[in-house]
């Protein structure tokens, strides 16, 4: 199901909002102006904590996209959000909101690591996934995932003593799938060589089925 | 020739079972996807000698990782696994698995490392393509080789290989939202930096770059370079000789995604390369893609692959190195040369790649 | 042989730890630069060949570099007018030059395990052998295609054999139990000052390598021999000490490792320092050898030492077992270029040897 929002302009001249459907991993937007016309285009696929936390779009469907005009031009122009696959209207917004902001840019690496929408900053990025990950648990079974949740925490094969014992706490409820990664997560092998993690929305997510 | 049947050609697919897909996986994956595109030719996909579903290939191309599919080949869990058909030709990306057993038979050598630079492989590694190597050459009908460089350093040491010996290019292709992406995120403001795809490994030859910190010509100027790709285990020992000034001009990023090194290329003023050796090097086609110049050794595939895109040295000279930057790090050179790495970089496309699969194919 | 110049290359491995000004460069720049000793006078001997000519010499760090097209034109056009190029290899990889006259110097005969390598790449890129012009002081041979290819030699000498530092003699402590406690007391300052001279007799010496060690027969000949200098005061003995693949050079290191090849052939050795036989550290003085009987093996890298120690020699004592044996026999004459009295030995068949045919 398709469903979405245009929450705000901004004064540093984005457009915010978020958009997801159940049978797409990640959405292209655009925002059609009434009077100028296609102000705004990218794709839904930023991490918020509101939206994990709603559910919706495994909390990875957020948008920030620079508009053209500038903001001002269109907070009095109707903004329509649409899918661009489909041509469907996702969302109306006559005056749109305009909050403060700032274009800030990345100054160092560092910074441009961090707003890399491809991976994750922390495992708790995919506390909206829990749906996803039970899903995988139905379709492939337990121990699927318990080799998937390796190869996506720890890059390596799991050893056949984990395997049993994970997938044993897995079947009783001891501990849900979310709670695996993040056992893997907060162990010593991975503090000790830390990764990058895909998002939801990147490729190397290992539990899109 | 109308209504005639296309050639059949049977891909084998084993690279795209690793979990990541780097190097190999991802040449597979763009061999797939050229030979579909071209509709030429009537593919079906084999791993170890079994037929797999197509639907399964291209739901694994999609995904983009090769996790569910080798879990599945190897608990026998996909429908409608076949033996694949010995009549057809069978086409391995890399070492075959096996040799002689169907009619026609091709692999791709991407370059004979193992052979001339062993020193720079693991023992295992250097058995597992050298030893089967004079087989798989004598079984192949043809064999295509990453690049005209490739091609000759095989012939030199395989005469007889010659007249089978073929070239096939790969290309670059960044996912098509990467542009979009980048637009809406936050600009990259490093200041003044040249990109450097490698990792500390000896054939990247990242220390001709440490070395050349303390030459007047970098020394001077405001230009940083940004490492990106994995640290490795010996980073800290290539950079003990640095000082404080020289360690602030070289930024490892180590290991990032695709997206992360496409913004940090597309925000770079060029490309070093300063590998010693390589069998083709795609990251100077991603590179030259995103529009920028290559500042590269002179040194087996580099001139074919970057022409006039590059401003070469020779990959032992620091000297060269330092003049060949001073005249890169220019933003009029890299203003005249940016439109050639463009060109340059349309040279290669999947047209081109497929173009000798299709001609061996056409020709039997 | 050599016209126009001479390229020569390093084994990739050590070409990686050169500073050097470019992919091409003079000799010079090599003379700082930290080599193994072997790969050092087995460049050294080609060098100083081709200045003896009065040809120019430059070496190539990275002969793969120079795959084709504008590549190979740029390394012509560097080396102007050099068509000879002597490829130094260690046993891992042989990097022909494009358009060059290419000789192979394989100059680890002394290394079992660069033996093995050398082999191996026979095995699997036998073409790659068969364009060669020559191959420098080698014996290499093999089969392809049902058609034996033997290489001619190209044979390079030293007039003088070359010392880095006079050589020393060191008494010989042999507990095969304990390799470096016999090498620590073999290089003690004691043992040194109490040693005395060698007794009268002529001199058997044996230059040792690590290949020449592990010949079972001919080590167990050697640790009979050994023992019979310690034991009954025979003709005195000088073993050579070998270099190593691995290690850092240290005498005592090749010490142990010379008492672990004899340790091995089960021959007991005494408890007591052995009068008649001595280490030496390094290749002897000519006035040393003269009239010496010294010991070739084909797993000997011979032309070490120059001609003025072999000339000087009383008789050979050639190691002659099986086919390869005799190519070595026949190498080793050409290239010594004068009557010197040779003996062939025969180890394995010196023992009473039992040959099986068959157990079925």
């Amino acid at each position: 199901m398709l469903k979405g929002h245009i929450d705000s302009l901004t004064t540093a001249d984005f457009i915010e909002g978020w958009a997801t459907d159940d049978d797409r991993p990640t959405l292209h937007v655009e925002i059609i102006a009434s009077e100028d016309g296609k102000a705004a285009e990218g794709r839904a696929h930023l991490f918020r904590p509101d939206l994990a936390d709603a559910k919706l779009g495994l909390g990875w469907c957020a948008f920030r996209l620079r508009v053209q005009p500038h903001a001002n031009a269109l907070r009095r122009q109707t903004l329509t959000l649409r899918d661009v696959e489909t041509g469907a209207v996702v969302h109306v917004r006559e005056d749109c909101p305009i909050r403060d902001d700032l274009d800030l840019p990345c100054n160092t690496v560092e910074e441009a690591i961090a707003s890399d929408p491809t991976v994750i900053t922390s495992l708790n990025q995919l506390r909206g996934c829990e749906q996803l990950l039970a899903h995988f648990v139905t379709r492939r079974g337990v121990g699927e995932f318990v080799r998937a949740a390796y190869v996506y925490v720890l890059n390596r094969p799991v050893d056949a003593t984990a395997l049993a014992g994970y997938g044993r706490m897995l079947r009783t409820g001891a501990i849900t799938p979310f709670g695996l990664l993040s056992v893997l997560a907060d162990s010593d092998e991975f503090r000790s060589r830390p990764r990058q993690l895909a998002s939801p929305n990147g490729t190397g997510f290992v539990f899109r089925v | 020739m109308t209504g005639a049947a296309k050639p059949a050609l049977t891909l084998d697919i084993a690279p795209l079972l690793e979990d990541q897909w780097t190097g190999i996986p991802v040449f597979t994956r763009r061999l797939v996807q050229a030979l579909e595109r071209s509709g030429e030719v009537d593919l079906s996909f084999a791993v170890r000698l079994t037929r797999i579903p197509a639907t399964r290939l291209w739901d694994t191309v999609r995904a983009g990782f090769g996790t569910f599919l080798r879990t599945d080949f190897e608990h026998g869990l996909i429908a409608g696994l076949d033996r694949l058909d010995a009549a057809s030709p069978l086409l391995y990306p890399s070492v075959k698995s096996a040799c002689g057993v169907c009619g026609a038979e091709a692999s791709v050598i991407h370059d004979v490392s193992t052979l001339v630079m062993p020193e720079t492989h693991a023992e295992a590694n250097v058995r597992y393509h050298l030893d089967p190597l004079r087989e798989q050459l004598a079984t192949d009908e043809v064999v295509f080789c990453a690049s005209e460089a490739t091609r000759a350093a095989l012939v030199a040491a395989y005469p007889s290989a010659s007249a089978k010996a073929r070239v096939i290019y790969q290309y670059a292709d960044w996912p098509e939202e990467f542009a979009l992406d980048d637009r809406n995120l936050p600009r990259l403001a490093l200041g003044r930096y040249a990109a450097v795809i490698g990792t500390i490994e000896p054939r990247k030859n990242l220390g001709l770059l440490l070395r050349a910190l303390s030459h007047p010509a970098l020394r001077d100027s405001d230009l940083r370079f940004v490492v990106i790709g994995k640290k490795g285990w010996n980073l800290d020992a290539a950079l003990a000789g640095l000082d404080p000034a020289q360690h602030k001009r070289i930024l490892f990023t180590d290991f990032v995604s695709e997206f992360a090194k496409y913004r940090l290329l597309r925000a770079a003023e060029f490309l070093v390369f300063p590998s010693i050796y390589e069998g083709f090097g795609i990251p100077a086609v991603e590179a030259m893609h995103l529009g920028k110049p290559v500042l590269a050794a002179f040194t087996s595939s580099f001139p074919e692959v970057i022409g006039e895109a590059g401003v070469y040295f020779d990959p032992l000279s620091v000297d060269e190195f330092a003049a060949a930057f001073e005249e890169i790090s220019n933003p009029a050179r890299v203003a005249e040369l940016a439109p050639k790495a463009v060109e340059q970089a349309r040279q290669f496309n999947a047209a081109r790649m497929a173009a000798p699969v299709l001609e061996w194919l056409k020709a039997r | 042989m050599f016209q126009g110049g001479v390229a020569i290359s390093l084994p990739g491995r050590h070409a990686a730890m050169l500073q050097v000004s470019g992919s091409v460069f003079p000799p010079e720049e090599l003379s700082g630069a930290v080599l193994p000793p072997d790969l050092r006078v087995a460049a050294n001997l080609v060098v100083d060949a081709a200045k003896a000519m009065g040809l120019p010499v430059r070496f190539v760090a990275r002969p793969e570099v120079f795959t084709h097209g504008v590549l190979s034109e740029r390394l012509a056009a560097r080396l102007d007018g050099v068509r000879d190029h002597v490829a130094l290899c260690d046993g891992t990889a042989f990097r022909p030059l494009p358009g060059l006259r290419n000789h192979l110097f394989f100059y680890r005969r002394g290394a079992a395990d660069a033996c093995r390598q050398m082999r191996r790449l026979v095995e699997v890129a036998p073409e790659l052998f068969l364009g060669m012009q020559s191959q420098v002081n080698g014996t290499l041979a093999f089969r392809v295609d049902g058609a034996w290819h033997r290489p001619p030699a190209t044979l390079l000498a030293f007039a003088e054999t070359p010392r880095i530092t006079p050589a020393s003699l060191l008494p010989v402590f042999l507990h095969p139990s304990d390799p470096e406690g016999s090498a620590a007391a073999s290089v003690s300052e004691e043992a040194e000052e109490d040693m005395p001279a060698l007794p009268e007799g002529r001199l058997r010496y044996v230059p040792l390598t690590e290949a020449i060690l592990a010949d079972p027969h001919l080590a167990r000949l050697l640790a009979e021999r050994l023992l019979g200098a310690m034991m009954r005061d025979e003709a005195p003995l000088v073993l050579q000490l070998p270099l190593l693949s691995a290690g850092s050079g240290d005498i005592a290191e090749q010490i142990a490792a010379v008492i672990r090849g004899l340790g091995s052939t089960g021959v007991t050795f005494p408890r007591h320092v052995g009068t008649s036989a001595r280490w030496a550290t390094g290749p002897l003085d000519v006035a040393m050898l003269r009239d010496a009987t010294i010991l070739v093996h084909p797993g000997l890298d011979f032309w070490r030492l120059g001609r003025d120690i072999w000339r000087a020699a009383g008789e050979i004592e050639m190691v002659q077992d099986g086919p390869a044996g005799a190519a070595f026999v026949r190498l080793f004459r050409d290239w010594l270029g004068a009557e010197v009295p040779m003996r062939l030995l025969h180890p394995r068949r010196m023992r009473d040897h039992v040959t099986v045919g068959s157990v079925l």
